[in-house]
């Protein structure tokens, strides 16, 4: 049984649909990536998936168990974490609070909760060094390992991320990638929205290519990697 | 409603008196029109424009007090008290509305708050001007010669000047201002896109709703003949309010229906009368949280369902459709701007220039800073450092208002259309600055002013034809699918006649057909010698149409040229597919 | 004259804060607040007078009620609003104004517009007492002691969890829902919040303002305008303006008139927005296209 089980998803804002018929399924400790151009309705997917966006048709199912119409609170209690798009940090609040914020609601034991904040800051010392400034102070690089460093934090069973390579240098998106592959070799399933295609490819174990709201194609990373399917999905 | 409803109402309304038995019904049918005077101008101020004021009765309180004192301590004519009345409320207005410059709508709601409350102080306290508590005595009926407008000569008078309160509010309604004030109140940004101050916009509503107040005012001390402070406590405001939500707020015949529905009641309910606030506050409650457009709002829904199938009848062809006039292209210079956002930095030392009357594309992959950039150039961001050059004019610093009206026009990433205004409409709202004809000639339907909304309206009616919506016209903007709501922002864009036009991601979301329909749209508009800018993502559309690209990455200039030069250029590959390029040409292209 | 001050401005800027406490999760004001604080305290004199209660259960009576209340308000006018695609707009301004109108009227039949007394709570009293060159009361003292305090309390409250969570809620509404935050039970319950702080400002109010109906609408402007003057969101800020304000206050009814108290205080708050409009300790936030 698969940990996610996508069927005909259909969803949209308001009257527009975005979405048209996405099935997809994600396994335990899978890494999965999704690719696709500006406009393919990668971003609503995942925030369909995480119950942000209302599903107009289609099921979403969690170990087989129907969660269509899971709020985001129920998601998150079940194991999917979601970090949308743009580094959503809370920029005004510190970086230590941001961190303390992703246990919010997972209903951990105080000194589990200071285990792993101090793992956390032993593996980013940059993010100890600069625990008391604003999260909004910090460097485009800075706030994406602040986020991974929020997912280890709250140990999801699947970690759903929007486009983390956003307006960073090639060497932090090798740090953060570097840090999805650990947490999936601890694992933890991951959706990877990228439009780094190349590198989603390299290290996505099943990779799934959208444009125009649907799936073009799907299948192993390995064989898509340079397939002319993705060249016309990404440049039409 | 057609003339000849507004004609039968009217009858209506100048038969009444005969109709009524005593002299109470004929002075609650005169309350009733000085009521719906007020009405009237709230309902431009807070249903059309957006903004709440909770303090119009205090406003009426003004434009009474300087009637009454004037004619009783000065010995002035109703003729001159009720004008003296209104200029007084209009300034009082004015001096309300001036904090709306700097401060958001909800605060402004308070402040009108503070002021009634300050005035309703004031009214007692400056007993010297005001006679304080015990008010103004003795007001006298409004006279020509010997002859006294009294009882049925009085209504009919209230009921001239509401009725010619009706037809000025309502060309105002339908002209420039009433767009605008539409924009104000559902799409702020779409607004001081077209160059709309959105602030002298704010004062003017409130102005001319104070001058209507004020006239009720005037109206509402000769029929009392006494007035006191009492008369006017915050009770009286939200009484305004109430009328205005209860009848629909922003609908036409709103403040009528509101006027009439308040006014039959509670003359069935006159045991109710001391509960009268609890009412008014439950109506009001249950009104906003369930029925926010009101009765004239319900009805129109019901209308809406049995009219759908008629469709609106053609709007005449043009004999000859006259070709779109040339516009002058500006060029463009960006040298070294930064702007960072907290720690953050979205774009950093960017130059280019594009020269006027070309197609130039701004590309990168997301988070490049493309539409930071865009809103750089039009004044929506302040630019941290560099200047940017319209036709050799520095405009940093400028705000977009100011840079929009001179010639710099753009669409948004989201489109941002007003719903409740039709596709002409919006597209009409780019042509505000431009109009010529003057508040008062609007008001009065001058002719020159009638002149110009029929020409402005085929003006649009033409650039709707050249984006391909000219059937959809009047049809209501909130039913129009996204692709198309983005060429309605074009036409509303291309109305201002633009020198530079800044497209923010057109091709976003669009079909294959319609792209290609889209890259056509581009090409012609360049065709009217204006300078076009996009910001785009689909290389495709890009490579086609524009002359010169710039391509950014992470806030940075990459790569500048032809489209060939920079599509084939290594490093434009790599920063946008990520690694090697994806014709698998080796690792010797992959990013440093 | 300063200890007058100080003890209107308490008054003040509690009124204020809880129009703070609002403000943060839901970006709305209550145009109730004015008059939940006059029903705190005309409720509490009304169950000592009558019911002739000890204090304190007065007090933690009236607490309850008007948080209850202040709950009802959320529910009724406000959520159904904001729950709104779009948002509701600015619908919120009036229905809280209406909830306002309707407790103000209910009050006013059911005990008349004359004002009662309300005594402050024991051991304290409104003897005063000579503290070298000004005279103060133990409840005067006690008063401004116990405003700092609450902002204290406040604080300490917004830097916990939950509290941090309620501000990330205003700053990215998204992301607080990703993590599995939920806007709308964190808003009820700083409505429920806010309602405390009121009841609070409305029973120790009693012994400076007399608790009578009028004093709902003259409170809801001057909490305004503490909040508006402090920066809407800061409590120190709203602390500080409170005092200023009831200084203005003070003076203005020495120098001129009592009857031009109002409008001085008016203008000056507005003239400090129209120069610094996010007030005196507020942040100014940036717009987004």
């Amino acid at each position: 049984m698969q940990l996610l089980e996508v069927q005909g998803l259909v969803s949209g804002y308001g009257k527009v649909a975005i979405l048209d018929q996405v099935s997809l399924s994600v396994g335990a400790g899978e890494l999965v990536a999704i690719v696709g151009g500006n406009g393919a309705g990668k971003s609503t997917l995942l925030r369909t998936l995480s119950g942000l966006l209302p599903a107009m048709a289609g099921t979403i199912s969690w170990e087989g168990r129907d969660v269509t119409r899971h709020s985001p609170r129920a998601m998150l209690d079940l194991g999917l974490l979601h970090i949308a798009e743009g580094r959503r940090l809370f920029r005004q609040q510190s970086v230590q609070s941001n961190l303390d914020l992703a246990f919010y609601g997972a209903g951990l034991p105080r000194d589990e909760e200071r285990r792993r904040l101090d793992d956390a800051y032993a593996r980013f010392p940059i993010l100890h060094e600069k625990r008391d400034d604003p999260a909004g102070a910090l460097s485009g690089g800075q706030q994406q390992l602040l986020t991974v460093a929020q997912a280890l934090l709250r140990q999801p069973r699947l970690l759903m991320l929007d486009e983390p390579s956003l307006g960073l240098a090639p060497v932090i998106v090798d740090q953060v990638l570097d840090l999805v592959l650990r947490l999936r070799d601890q694992g933890c399933a991951v959706i990877l929205v990228e439009q780094l295609v190349e590198r989603a490819m390299e290290i996505a174990d099943t990779a799934y290519v959208m444009q125009n709201g649907r799936v073009l194609g799907s299948g192993p990373a390995r064989d898509l990697m340079g397939s002319d399917l993705l060249r016309h999905a990404y440049l039409a | 409603m057609g003339r000849l409803a507004t004609l039968v109402v009217l009858g209506i309304a100048v038969l009444l008196p005969f109709a009524l038995r005593g002299e109470y019904a004929l002075l609650v049918a005169t309350q009733l029109l000085v009521f719906y005077l007020v009405v009237l101008g709230l309902n431009l101020l807070t249903g059309y424009g957006g903004q709440t004021s909770i303090g119009h009765g205090a406003l009426v309180a003004v434009g009474a007090y300087v009637a009454a004192l004037g004619m009783v301590d000065h010995g002035l004519s109703f003729w001159v008290a009720l004008p003296l009345a209104m200029v007084g409320t209009g300034l009082a207005g004015a001096l309300m509305a001036l904090p709306t410059f700097r401060l958001s709508t909800w605060y402004f709601a308070l402040i009108t708050l503070g002021f009634a409350r300050v005035i309703s102080g004031l009214l007692v306290e400056l007993e010297p001007i005001t006679h304080g508590f015990s008010g103004v005595i003795g007001v006298p009926m409004p006279r020509v010669g010997a002859y006294e407008f009294s009882g049925r000569a009085f209504y009919w008078l209230v009921l001239a000047l509401a009725f010619a309160a009706y037809l000025v509010t309502g060309n105002l309604i339908a002209s420039r201002y009433g767009r605008a004030l539409m924009a104000l109140r559902d799409n702020p940004l779409a607004g001081i896109g077209a160059g709309i101050s959105l602030g002298r916009l704010k004062i003017m509503a409130f102005v001319y709703s104070a001058m209507l107040a004020g006239a009720g005012g005037a109206m509402f001390a000769v029929q009392k003949t006494v007035i006191t402070p009492e008369d006017f406590t915050t009770d009286l405001s939200i009484f305004f309010l109430l009328v205005v939500v209860l009848g629909g707020l922003g609908r036409k015949h709103g403040p009528l229906i509101g006027a009439l529905a308040f006014f039959l009641l509670p003359e069935l309910l006159t045991d109710l009368q001391k509960w009268r606030m609890l009412i008014y506050g439950a109506g009001l409650l249950l009104l906003t949280v369930y029925a926010p457009d009101g009765i004239a709002g319900a009805l129109e829904a019901v209308r809406d369902r049995f009219a759908r199938k008629r469709r609106p009848a053609p709007v005449p062809a043009m004999t000859t459709a006259a070709p779109l006039p040339r516009l002058a292209g500006a060029d463009l210079v960006v040298e070294g701007v930064s702007k960072s956002f907290g720690g953050v930095t979205a774009v950093a030392d960017l130059s280019l220039a594009v020269p006027a009357g070309s197609v130039h594309a701004v590309v990168g992959p997301n988070g490049s800073g493309k539409t930071t950039l865009l809103n750089l150039i039009t004044g929506f961001y302040p630019v941290d450092q560099g200047r940017i050059l319209v036709a050799g004019d520095n405009v940093v610093g400028r705000g977009a208002t100011a840079i929009a009206r001179n010639g710099v026009r753009r669409t948004f990433q989201t489109p941002k259309l007003i719903a409740g205004l039709s596709v002409i409409e919006n597209v009409m709202l780019g042509a505000y600055t431009a109009e010529a004809a003057t508040m008062a000639e609007i008001a009065l339907a001058l002719p020159r002013a009638r002149r110009e909304a029929i020409e402005r309206r085929a003006e649009a009616m033409s650039y709707l034809r050249f984006v391909g919506l000219d059937v959809r016209a009047d049809d209501p903007a909130g039913e129009i699918p996204h692709g198309q709501q983005r060429l309605i922002e074009i036409a509303r864009a291309l109305v201002g006649r633009p020198s530079l036009l800044l497209l923010d991601e057109p091709a976003a979301g669009l079909s294959l057909a319609e792209l290609d329909g889209l890259c056509d749209l581009i090409k012609a508009i360049a065709g009217l010698g204006t300078t076009v800018v996009i910001v785009e993502h689909h290389l495709d559309l890009v490579a086609n149409l524009a002359q010169s690209v710039t391509v950014l990455d992470r806030g940075r200039l990459l790569a500048a040229g032809t489209p060939d030069t920079v599509f084939n250029h290594p490093d434009v590959v790599a920063a946008y597919m990520g690694g090697r390029a994806l014709n698998g040409q080796g690792a010797s292209h992959a990013a440093a | 004259m300063l200890v007058q001050a100080l003890t209107a401005g308490s008054i003040y800027a509690l009124v204020g804060i809880s129009v703070n406490v609002i403000y943060r999760p839901t970006n709305t004001f209550n145009l109730a607040q004015g008059n939940l604080v006059m029903l705190g305290a005309i409720l509490c004199a009304t169950i000592l007078g009558q019911l002739k209660l000890p204090w304190y259960a007065a007090a933690g009576i009236t607490i309850v009620v008007i948080s209850a209340i202040a709950w009802v308000t959320h529910l009724v006018a406000v959520a159904p609003i904001l729950s709104r695609p779009g948002g509701g707009g600015h619908g919120w301004l009036v229905s809280t104004l209406a909830i306002g109108i309707l407790i103000e009227d209910v009050v006013g039949k059911i005990v008349g517009p004359d004002p009662q007394r309300l005594p402050p709570p024991p051991p304290l009293s409104t003897e005063l007492i000579a503290l070298g060159p000004v005279s103060v009361s133990s409840y005067q003292i006690a008063l401004i002691v116990g405003v700092i305090a609450i902002v204290a309390g406040l604080e300490a409250f917004y830097r916990s969890r939950t509290g941090r969570a309620i501000l990330a809620i205003a700053e990215d509404r998204d992301a607080s829902l990703l993590w599995g935050i939920d806007p709308t039970r964190l808003a009820r319950m700083s409505f429920i919040l806010s309602g405390v702080v009121a009841a609070m400002a409305g029973i120790l109010a009693g012994p400076v303002f007399y608790a009578s109906v009028g004093l709902g609408g003259s409170l809801l402007i001057k909490g305004f305008e503490a909040a508006a003057a402090g920066g809407i969101g800061s409590n120190r800020g709203v602390v500080l303006a409170g005092f200023f304000i009831a200084l203005l206050e003070v003076m203005a009814a020495h120098a001129l008139a009592p009857g031009y108290q109002d409008a001085v205080t008016f203008v000056a708050v507005l003239l400090l927005l129209l120069v610094r409009p996010q007030g005196l300790m507020g942040r100014t936030g940036l717009r987004t296209v």
